[in-house]
């Protein structure tokens, strides 16, 4: 028993042994754990900053895509924009963006590294934005205009036996989309390319006006929906008559007269 | 076969003497044959006052002749009874009265004052003959138009009888009216006046007039009981008073019939009659039962002692005609009975000794058979006056027959008339009458062609069987002369030689008896031979006044039991002869209905008895019959000596044996030796019938029990002597089979472990620490464990008489032992059969967990160093247990045989084969478990899960801690990417 005891001992003592070794590892894993909880915290702030980037990238995106809408406008209206200025920002911001995916997450170093890149991108939104509201208010201007020539228009259908109801609704349709960018608030269904189309078909429209009237009386009327100037002694008696059996002309005309003394 | 032999009577003559009343023989052939009557016991006296033996109020008969005829002229009515059984003499001694009253009448002078016998024999039964006889010498009389009853027609008999029974009760007694009137009562009364009229036709028939028995009445009465609400205002009982009057309605309907007279008047008449010639009448009746009709009247009239003048003899026989008399009031007008009006009540016969039956007093004067048949056999062949034919043997004379038989004896002597006389009976019981005694001799042996003694042996059945001391292995050709004519002289019988020689028997006259003696010293125990009750005994002087002695028990059993040791008879008065083999038995044996082996004195062997009924050793005396449960039998081939001195031992059930034996009374050896046998023989027939009823035997059921004792209470599994001899204790046996498929139930067999265990004991043991170890092995050779099991469980049937307990008071049947649950010694049996097709599993998990155990205490010791293992803890974060201080607190000895009993008990689970080995192997670990190392045993259990506990808790902490290196979480930056990717897209179309 004794001999037996002797062999055993080692068995179970070593069992015990084993117990304490894997004891003393795990209280070492323990203060290993309390680093990680430093570098967690890191890595935390890091995020974050990476999720305010984003943010940011996806508002210079969003104010890149207004100045592009507005610069389709343009383009279509034939007017004239910083087309340099934009596109030079267009490059800067390209190659911020190239530079920045070029990194991994460990590229940075922390949340400061990434709040850099936010100032950056946020010079960058605000240049775009500088650029938009300059190419807006030139499609502003050139809106108001065209609103008036509408305006003349849709004065000139009120006349009986003049134009017809799709003139009518051209006009309106036009009208509309223009509104919508006099107030700058185009929306998704207010499209560069609807608005084109609306723009073509008012310019196109070919409006009849009747028999009644002198060819001398159509020329004045035309004029006044060109927008021309046109004085009240500049026209002809015969065609002035003629004009005032024109009942809705007779109306508009004494405005004309009115304002324009 | 059957013999001729020479006669000198004439068969005639016999018919003559035998067949005859004694009033029908001539006064001449009377007194040759009548032997005086000696012995008369007087009861209710009031007239002897001469004795022939004061003491025993016995008067012989002219005392009796002397006291009735003593009345004066003036003297009233004298009444005395003559009571005996049938053929007791009644009839000789009213005859005999008759004869010697009519010589006094004769020789008185006409005016000298005699008595005068009126004697109304037997026979004459019809009224009319009897009022005939009656008036013979009175002047007045005439019977000529009565009638006698044997010519009445049923019909009207039956008729007018009822009719005055319902007459005697009122028309308002309307259920009695009813009842008389029921069929039950009427086909009963229909029927008992057909047989009392029929018996008119037939003069030997015994008639008796009875409308209906009182025992009948009061049967059918308990079925109306409105009747017998009727008559409960009377002073007797009602069924008492109905009887009476059904009685006497139906005399009267009779008496009427017959146009007899009013007997009454015709007694008066007598009387006035006798007193005018100065005679005084003595009536004798011979038998009142033939009085009919008449014996109700007739009983009162005397029994009214102022009514007449008479001298009254009335027989009586016993029995038949006693409750006319018995308790009945003589008259209305007083509360005397009858026997109070008496004189005296005579009786001719007593209670045999026996208590059955009985016997005629004055055949116990000395000789009187023997002068009985010499003077009926004298008075015949003086009658008969003829030559013997065929003639004597040659050289065998007249004289020469007078002298071997006796006087006028031939062809019976002495000894052949006592023998019948002794053995007369009827219907087995003794009734020694002289009628029966001489119908026996005369009229049955002596007119038979036969010799008397081989008639007399067809007659047994009537006799019972004749003393005989022969010796049952003699068969000599005069065997049976000497038996019936032989004297008996100790060592052997002896006869005149002359007498088989008459019967042409060729004999020395002298055959070997069975010795012995018939009687033994109260004094000093020696046998002697005594005749008579009165004896000294030579050699101590012991004298035997009277009183009981029990010589005469023992040689009536001895002679039955001879008869029936050579074949002649059954042997039926047994209980004397099994008193004595059950005392020898018990002499030689303390318990000999004991199953315990011989020689068993071990103080804890069970109780183990066969008691059927009663503690007496069962003896059973084999005639025709089995016994219905095993006895020791006594048979009639068994040593004739042995027998004897058996039947002695129980006739002197006082007696010493030792001084029995020392006086050569008995051969004690000899008797040792049959009881040695007896009891062997008996032991292995009750052990037999044990095995053929329950299909196992004694031992084995022993066995089993001390095997499954060991089993369970840790004395190992091997079947083997040393294994089974090893004592057992009821605290060694514990329950621990719960957690395991076995359902037996070992507490049965822990509360009735000293049953158990005293059945081995009584079985394979001498003394309590001594085992009868060569028998032990001897039954253990032959058996096979699982077979045996497979018995046990099989037990079935059922035999009663078998006791098993640890003491007699707690003993129960051995069936309840074998069977009952509460036992369950076959309820274990058929469990362990069961889970032997189970245990397996059992094994396995046992197995299991026991290895586990012991592996994981590999080492272990008190003085391990625990120290480390307090700080594995810490990573744990939880406090390190008490067990870890238990295990430091050990003792490193009781450790080190915890261990080594574990360790043992891991080489067994892992070696066991067996469904016994398991069991013994799970009592262990419960003893671990549950009691001797349950401390210890828990501490290291709890030790050795806390080590595997701790081992895993700190495998799956570093686990844990391991997985815990930094791992940051990269989505936000790839939102960043796809952001920027985006808006390079976008930027790209317009660049």
């Amino acid at each position: 028993m004794g001999q037996k005891h002797a062999k055993d001992s080692e068995l179970v003592q070593s069992r015990i042994e084993t117990l304490v070794n894997k004891s003393k590892e795990a209280q070492d894993l323990n203060e290993d754990l309390a680093d990680i909880e430093k570098k967690r915290e890191r890595a935390s702030n890091k995020n974050d900053a990476f999720r305010d980037l984003k943010n940011k990238i996806s508002e210079t995106r969003e104010q890149h895509q207004k100045l592009d809408t507005w610069s389709d406008y343009a383009s279509r209206m034939d007017l004239e924009i910083p087309k340099d200025n934009i596109s030079n920002l267009e490059s800067d911001v390209e190659r911020e963006l190239r530079s920045l995916t070029s990194k991994g997450w460990d590229d940075f170093d922390d949340a400061t590294a990434v709040r850099d890149v936010i100032t950056k991108f946020e010079n960058h939104r605000e240049r775009f934005r500088e650029l938009t509201s300059t190419v807006r208010e030139t499609v502003q201007d050139d809106v108001t205009e065209e609103l008036d020539s509408v305006d003349r228009t849709l004065t000139l259908l009120q006349i009986p036996d003049i134009g017809d109801n799709e003139a009518y609704e051209t006009c309106r349709n036009y009208q509309y989309f223009l509104n919508k960018l006099a107030d700058g608030k185009p929306r998704d269904d207010i499209t560069p390319e609807k608005w084109e189309s609306h723009h073509d078909k008012f310019h196109e429209l070919s409006i009849d006006l009747g028999d009644d009237l002198t060819g001398d009386a159509k020329d004045v009327i035309w004029s006044l929906l060109e927008d021309e100037t046109v004085t009240l002694a500049e026209i002809d008696e015969a065609v002035l008559d003629d004009l005032k059996t024109f009942k809705e002309f007779s109306r508009r005309l004494s405005i004309q007269f009115t304002t324009n003394p | 076969m059957s013999t001729i032999y020479p006669k000198n009577w004439d068969a005639e003559v016999v018919d003559k003497y035998i067949t005859q009343e004694a009033q029908q023989k001539n006064r001449d052939e009377f007194e040759k044959t009548h032997v005086p009557i000696n012995r008369i016991r007087v009861k209710e006296n009031k007239a002897f006052d001469t004795w022939s033996n004061e003491a025993e109020s016995l008067v012989s008969e002219d005392i009796v002749l002397e006291t009735v005829t003593k009345s004066t002229k003036k003297d009233t009515n004298r009444l005395f009874f003559v009571v005996g059984e049938s053929g007791s003499g009644k009839s000789e001694l009213c005859q005999w009265l008759d004869y010697q009253i009519q010589d006094e009448t004769a020789t008185a002078d006409d005016d000298e004052f005699a008595h005068k016998p009126i004697l109304i024999p037997r026979h004459i039964r019809e009224p009319r003959e009897v009022v005939e006889l009656l008036t013979e010498d009175l002047e007045g009389w005439d019977f000529e138009d009565a009638k006698y009853l044997r010519d009445l027609p049923m019909e009207g008999i039956y008729r007018e009888v009822t009719g005055k029974i319902i007459n005697r009760f009122k028309g308002s007694q309307e259920a009695t009216v009813n009842f008389l009137k029921d069929d039950a009562f009427e086909s009963k009364v229909r029927s008992n006046l057909e047989t009392y009229v029929d018996a008119f036709d037939d003069p030997d028939a015994s008639v008796s007039f009875e409308p209906i028995e009182q025992d009948e009445l009061g049967s059918l009465l308990e079925k109306f009981p409105d009747v017998t609400r009727e008559h409960e205002h009377h002073q007797v009982e009602p069924s008492e008073y109905l009887y009476r009057e059904i009685k006497t309605g139906a005399t009267e309907a009779v008496s009427d019939m017959l146009s007899a007279g009013d007997i009454r008047d015709i007694l008066r008449d007598i009387d006035e009659a006798f007193k005018s010639q100065n005679r005084r009448p003595v009536l004798i009746i011979e038998d009142l039962t033939g009085f009919t009709v008449y014996d109700h009247q007739v009983l009162s009239f005397f029994s009214d002692l102022g009514t007449a003048h008479f001298d009254v003899v009335i027989g009586v026989t016993t029995g038949v005609h006693q409750n006319v008399i018995d308790q009945r009031r003589a008259d209305v007008a007083s509360q005397d009975t009858i026997d109070d009006r008496i004189q005296a009540r005579l009786e001719l016969t007593e209670d045999a000794e026996d208590g059955s039956g009985s016997r005629t007093l004055f055949l116990q004067q000395e000789n009187v058979h023997i002068d009985l048949a010499r003077n009926y056999l004298k008075a015949i062949k003086e009658d008969s006056d003829i030559e013997y034919q065929p003639s004597l043997p040659r050289g065998q004379s007249e004289d020469d027959i007078e002298e071997s038989f006796g006087n006028w004896l031939y062809p019976f002597n002495r000894e052949f008339l006592d023998r019948i006389y002794h053995n007369l009976q009827s219907k087995n019981v003794t009734k020694q009458t002289p009628r029966i005694y001489l119908n026996f001799v005369i009229s049955e042996l002596l007119d038979n062609q036969n010799p008397p003694f081989e008639h007399a042996e067809k007659l047994k059945q009537r006799l019972g069987n004749i003393d005989n001391r022969l010796d049952p292995n003699y068969n000599g050709p005069d065997e049976q002369v000497l038996k019936w004519y032989g004297t008996d002289e100790g060592e052997q019988y002896t006869v005149n030689a002359e007498i088989p020689h008459s019967f042409d028997i060729d004999s020395d006259g002298r055959a070997p008896t069975i010795g012995g003696f018939e009687e033994i010293c109260p004094e000093c125990s020696a046998g002697i031979n005594v005749t008579g009750e009165k004896w000294t005994f030579p050699e101590c002087g012991y004298e035997h006044e009277d009183g009981p002695s029990l010589s005469g028990t023992f040689t009536e059993q001895r002679n039955e039991l001879l008869a029936w040791v050579r074949g002649e008879s059954d042997f039926n008065q047994t209980s004397n002869i099994e008193d004595g083999a059950q005392r020898i038995i018990t002499y030689f044996f303390d318990k000999p209905n004991s199953l315990r082996i011989p020689g068993c004195r071990s103080s804890d062997a069970a109780y183990l008895r066969w008691t059927k009924g009663s503690d007496r050793v069962p003896i059973h005396v084999r005639n025709a019959d089995q016994p219905s449960y095993t006895q020791i039998e006594l048979t009639r081939d068994m040593n004739q000596s042995i027998l004897l001195d058996l039947l002695r031992i129980g006739v002197w059930e006082d007696t010493d044996l030792r001084s029995l034996e020392r006086k050569d009374n008995i051969n004690l050896e000899q008797l040792r030796e049959w009881a040695n046998n007896a009891v062997t023989d008996l032991r292995k027939d009750l052990e037999m019938d044990i095995k053929e009823t329950y299909g196992v035997t004694l031992d084995e059921v022993a066995l089993f029990g001390k095997y499954l004792l060991n089993v369970f209470s840790g004395n190992g599994t091997e079947f083997n002597a040393e294994t089974l001899a090893r004592p057992v204790s009821q605290r060694a046996i514990s329950q621990v089979y719960t957690r395991t498929d076995f359902g037996g139930n070992v507490k049965s067999l822990k509360d009735n472990l000293e049953l158990y265990n005293g059945l081995f004991h009584a079985r394979f043991h001498l003394r309590r620490n001594m085992v009868e170890h060569d028998r032990l092995e001897d039954a253990i050779a032959s058996l096979d464990l699982e077979q045996l099991m497979i018995k046990i469980r099989n037990i079935e049937g059922k035999t009663t008489g078998f006791k098993i307990g640890e003491t007699r008071r707690e003993s129960t049947d051995l069936d309840g032992f074998l069977k009952s649950n509460s036992y369950n010694i076959r309820g274990l049996a058929r469990d362990i059969n069961e889970y032997d097709e189970v245990y397996a599993d059992d094994l396995s998990a046992a197995r299991s967990d026991l290895t586990k155990l012991h592996d994981s205490l590999q080492g272990m010791n008190s003085s391990l160093d625990l120290s480390g293992l307090e700080d594995a803890y810490k990573p744990l974060g939880r406090p390190k247990p008490d067990v870890l201080d238990e295990i430091s607190a050990l003792d490193d000895e009781e450790l080190d045989d915890y261990l080594e009993d574990l360790s043992s008990v891991v080489n067994r689970a892992r070696d066991c084969e067996s469904v016994w080995e398991f069991l013994d192997i799970q009592r262990d670990v419960g003893r671990m478990k549950y009691s001797q190392w349950s401390e210890i045993h828990s501490a290291l259990s709890d030790f050795v899960d806390e080590l595997d506990t701790v081992e895993q808790d700190l495998k799956n902490t570093i686990k844990e801690l391991e997985e815990e290196a930094f791992d940051p979480d990269k989505t936000p930056y790839e939102g960043v990417r796809t952001e920027s990717q985006k808006l390079v897209s976008e930027l790209g179309e317009d660049l």
